[in-house]
């Protein structure tokens, strides 16, 4: 196998010991993605070592720099000056490096990637040009044609870059200089189609005049290659895919669709597919393995090729799809193309280093850079070069898969540089929201919220786990101190998102209880009841704490929504009535309305109270709507048994045991929130509250268990227990 | 023109045709008109037709073919012009010295191509090129490059 690919090598351009393998890419018709095909597999086989050249000569709508470079800068030569200057006999003391384009590849790379573009395109000094080259063509046949002007052109590429490969991107249809490059030129040729009847016939018919076209006599026969592009799905049309199979004996290889592609015309990486099957990343991924079948050889090179061309797939498309790759379009936090560059070379001599990925700021000065580093490189050296070398915030280093390494400069000891705890590549927002965009502590990002970024709020949000799983103490707690309301209500909004019913998260029935009541009432009116975070949250705090169901609404298995007929939904209200008003209600701080089902909250009095014991008014509110929603659940609530609260009302004294009981429900959840400023606000209006000093301790000490039975037989309105008649007895007639 | 036509007219007619013709075509050459290649056609064509009507042991004979070969080549016909050379080297009384001006002809034009194609030169396929032309010729239509 070896030796038979030895002799094939002997076949190319040979110039002084040099072997040069020549593939033209050729399509019958536009639009096909031939000028991206060149410019991946240029660098595919540059990354994987090889010396490469691409060449366009695609002279009439030049596209390949577009591919390859930054088409910004300016070139002043390219393919029509020298073939120009061939014919014209002015190229003797130039050299073709003056034409070519240096595309920058990562260090140790080992190969070397050169662009020759088809000149200072588009441009009116590019169009007079090409019309001298047409002048040129047509006059002075003596000093011979295109085809000796694109056989120096070949021959001064072989000599001056040594390249192992000459990918020429050449022009579509019938055209002179699209046969020179395909018949004269190539030792391969790449030909690609669409599934349309007349790109497919065209490439037929030109593949069968290629195979019978002249050669010179020192070359090979011409090997052809199909390629069956923008295939958008197989299952849609698989007639006409089996059909060109058939007509093709097979031998054709399929690339699949990307709509992004096939309307912008740009590289993979700045595509913008459309669909959510994400058709760019199995276009690359076809593409990936359609080169490396194609181009074998270096296979050790060539597979770290690929795994750094899917990193900086990966990355590229995080980055501007606003930090989600799976996003079917870029999002207003994604990085906007002008401020994204690719292989960019810092450094001078022998000290340089390529970036994969800059970010800029606005005055293009660089806020992040992005290296790959293969699983045999060292990512903490890589980032000690960037911080040492410039003066760069931010470094990611990543290898072939997620998470990145994040470094930073900010808060790292000494002049040097720090990992951090981030495993995601900063967006435009972080830099300007963040101090250090790579600290994404709970404390960073609810700085950040406060300073008048609130969607950050949604981060520490969204990576917490979804349903009834432990949520760290550290984001609860730092959510729980958000005094702001309006900060507020959106944490709960935000950790309400996508729960149903009872499938309540680990955050919001925490932060429904522990932040500013405003908020969480406010959010129960927004959200409605029934089968929202709200309702799973009462029915938690019903279940955990009173051993009751709450359940409004319910899912039956089926998927139906059932209404419990029995039970009522809570709501909740904050009145701003003045306190001898509530007082004069009977609640004094809140209370439960058992005709409305209605728990209500009066601001004033909470804030004449807050102030008179010290105290914060939200945190007084907060252990206020536990308690009186307590007292609502036990109303509402039914038994695991589905039993309800009876209909007779309860006698006085009942009535007060029920009321402590209830207090000592309120205590137990307060101790679950693990809340000392809510725990501290119950107990100083606890002491402050003499009847449950002095009357009611002896409930007050019963265990969990047994507070939980004497609720049940109060509440079902049954005789107690004989355990329970001394108690009973010595709790006051009423209160 | 009819052949009776062109027997009709005589060498120094011919010979004052050829004159002003290849002053044309010099003319046109310097000014670097597209024109020049048809020009040097009908160089050619005059001089094909003084060999037709002189010997080719003789001076005006002799001056004619090897003028013919080159205002082929000047035209950029390297095809026609070796077949051109190929039928006047066929003739024995062709002097000696006339033989090698058509291949110093020729030489000349190979000396222009490599000055045109250095790097193409130093690959030696200048020669494979032209025959490649001349196969992309034979086959007309039929070859893609159409204009190959």
């Amino acid at each position: 196998m070896e030796g038979l690919r030895r002799g094939a090598r002997l076949s190319r351009f040979s110039q002084g010991g040099v072997s040069m393998e020549t593939v033209a890419f050729y399509s019958y018709k536009g639009g096909v993605g031939r000028t991206l095909l060149v410019a991946n597999t240029a660098q595919f086989l540059a990354l994987s070592g090889r010396r490469v050249v691409a060449l366009d000569l695609d002279l009439e709508a030049p596209g390949l720099h577009h591919k390859l470079w930054n088409p910004t800068a300016v070139t002043t030569r390219g393919a029509v000056d020298e073939l120009l200057a061939a014919l014209e006999g002015e190229q003797r003391d130039r050299s073709l490096r003056d034409a070519a384009i240096e595309v920058q590849l990562p260090s140790g790379s080992g190969g070397s990637l050169f662009l020759i573009p088809a000149g200072s395109a588009p441009s009116p000094a590019y169009w007079a040009a090409l019309e001298r080259l047409n002048h040129a063509l047509r006059a002075h046949r003596r000093n011979g044609g295109l085809p000796e002007a694109v056989l120096e052109l070949q021959a001064r590429i072989a000599e001056e870059f040594d390249p192992e490969f000459l990918l020429i991107d050449s022009r579509t249809g019938i055209t002179e200089l699209g046969g020179l490059a395909t018949s004269l030129l190539a030792d391969r040729v790449i030909c690609l189609m669409t599934t349309s009847p007349e790109s497919v016939e065209g490439i037929r018919v030109v593949a069968d005049a290629l195979r019978a076209a002249p050669r010179l006599a020192s070359q090979e026969p011409l090997r052809i290659e199909f390629l069956l592009t923008r295939v958008e799905n197989r299952l849609v049309r698989p007639h006409r895919v089996a059909e060109i199979f058939e007509e093709f004996e097979g031998s054709i290889t399929i690339l699949p669709h990307d709509p992004g592609l096939a309307n912008g015309e740009q590289v993979w990486r700045r595509s913008r597919p459309h669909d959510p099957e994400d058709a760019g990343m199995s276009l690359f991924q076809a593409t990936l393995g359609w080169i490396a079948k194609a181009f074998p050889g270096h296979e050790g090179q060539a597979a770290a090729a690929q795994r750094r061309m899917w990193a900086v797939c990966e990355a590229w498309l995080y980055l501007t799809r606003g930090g989600s790759r799976s996003s079917p379009l870029p999002n207003r936090s994604a990085w906007p193309l002008g401020r994204l560059r690719e292989g960019v070379r810092f450094g001078w001599a022998e000290n340089c280093r390529q970036a994969d990925i800059v970010a800029y700021d606005l005055n293009t000065q660089p806020l992040m850079i992005i290296e790959f580093v293969d699983d045999d490189g060292d990512p903490d050296a890589a980032a000690g070069w960037w911080f040492s070398e410039t003066q760069v915030p931010v470094v990611a280093v990543f290898d072939p898969y997620p998470p990145w390494r994040l470094y930073s400069r900010e808060h790292a000891p000494g002049s040097g540089f720090r990992l951090s705890n981030r495993r995601d590549l900063p967006l435009p927002r972080d830099f300007e929201a963040l101090p250090d965009p790579t600290d994404v502590s709970v404390g960073a990002l609810l700085d950040a919220a406060r300073r008048g970024y609130p969607e950050y709020l949604r981060r520490i949000v969204d990576e917490q786990p979804i349903v009834s799983e432990p949520v760290a103490d550290e984001v609860v707690d730092g959510l729980a101190c958000l005094d702001d309301i309006e900060l507020a209500r959106q944490a709960l909004e935000y950790s309400a998102f996508g729960v149903v019913g009872q499938e309540v998260n680990g955050l919001f029935p925490q932060l429904f209880w522990r932040l500013p009541p405003e908020a969480s009432i406010q959010v129960a009116q927004q959200l409605g009841h029934c089968g929202t975070a709200v309702a799973g949250t009462l029915a938690l705090l019903a279940q955990e704490t009173l051993g009751l169901r709450y359940q409004p609404d319910a899912i039956a298995e089926g998927g139906a929504e059932v209404r419990d007929p029995g039970t009522r939904s809570i709501s909740f209200e904050i009145s701003t009535a003045s306190p001898e008003m509530a007082v004069a209600s009977g609640g004094v701080l809140g209370e439960y309305r058992p005709g409305t089902n209605e728990v209500v909250l009066y601001s004033q009095a909470i804030k004449r109270c807050a102030g008179r014991l010290a105290l914060r008014a939200r945190h007084v509110g907060s252990v206020t709507l536990i308690h009186q929603t307590l007292r609502a659940l036990a109303r509402v609530g039914r038994d695991l048994d589905g039993r309800m609260w009876p209909e007779s009302e309860l006698t006085a004294k009942a009535a007060l045991v029920l009321e402590a009981l209830i207090h000592y429900f309120t205590h137990q959840h307060l101790v679950r929130l693990r809340d000392p400023k809510l725990l501290r606000a119950w107990e100083t209006l606890t002491d402050n509250r003499t009847p449950v000093r002095r009357t009611w301790k002896p409930i007050l000490d019963l265990s969990a268990e047994d507070a939980r039975s004497l609720f049940m037989e109060i509440r079902r309105g049954e005789e107690l227990a004989p355990r329970w008649r001394s108690l009973y007895d010595a709790m006051p007639e009423q209160s | 023109m009819t052949d009776t036509a062109a027997l009709a007219i005589s060498e120094d007619e011919l010979d004052t045709l050829v004159s002003i013709a290849i002053r044309r075509a010099e003319i046109l050459d310097d000014e670097g008109s597209p024109a020049a290649d048809d020009a040097w056609c009908e160089v050619s064509a005059y001089e094909q037709r003084l060999a037709a009507i002189t010997s080719p042991s003789g001076i005006a004979g002799g001056v004619a073919r090897v003028g013919a070969v080159r205002a082929t080549l000047a035209a950029g016909h390297r095809a026609e012009a070796e077949h051109l050379a190929a039928r006047y080297l066929a003739e024995s009384q062709l002097p000696a010295e006339r033989r090698a001006a058509v291949e110093r002809v020729f030489q000349e034009d190979r000396d222009r191509l490599a000055r045109h194609f250095p790097a193409l030169a130093r690959t030696g396929r200048l020669a494979e090129v032209a025959k490649w032309k001349a196969s992309a010729a034979a086959q007309g239509s039929r070859v893609f490059p159409r204009a190959a």
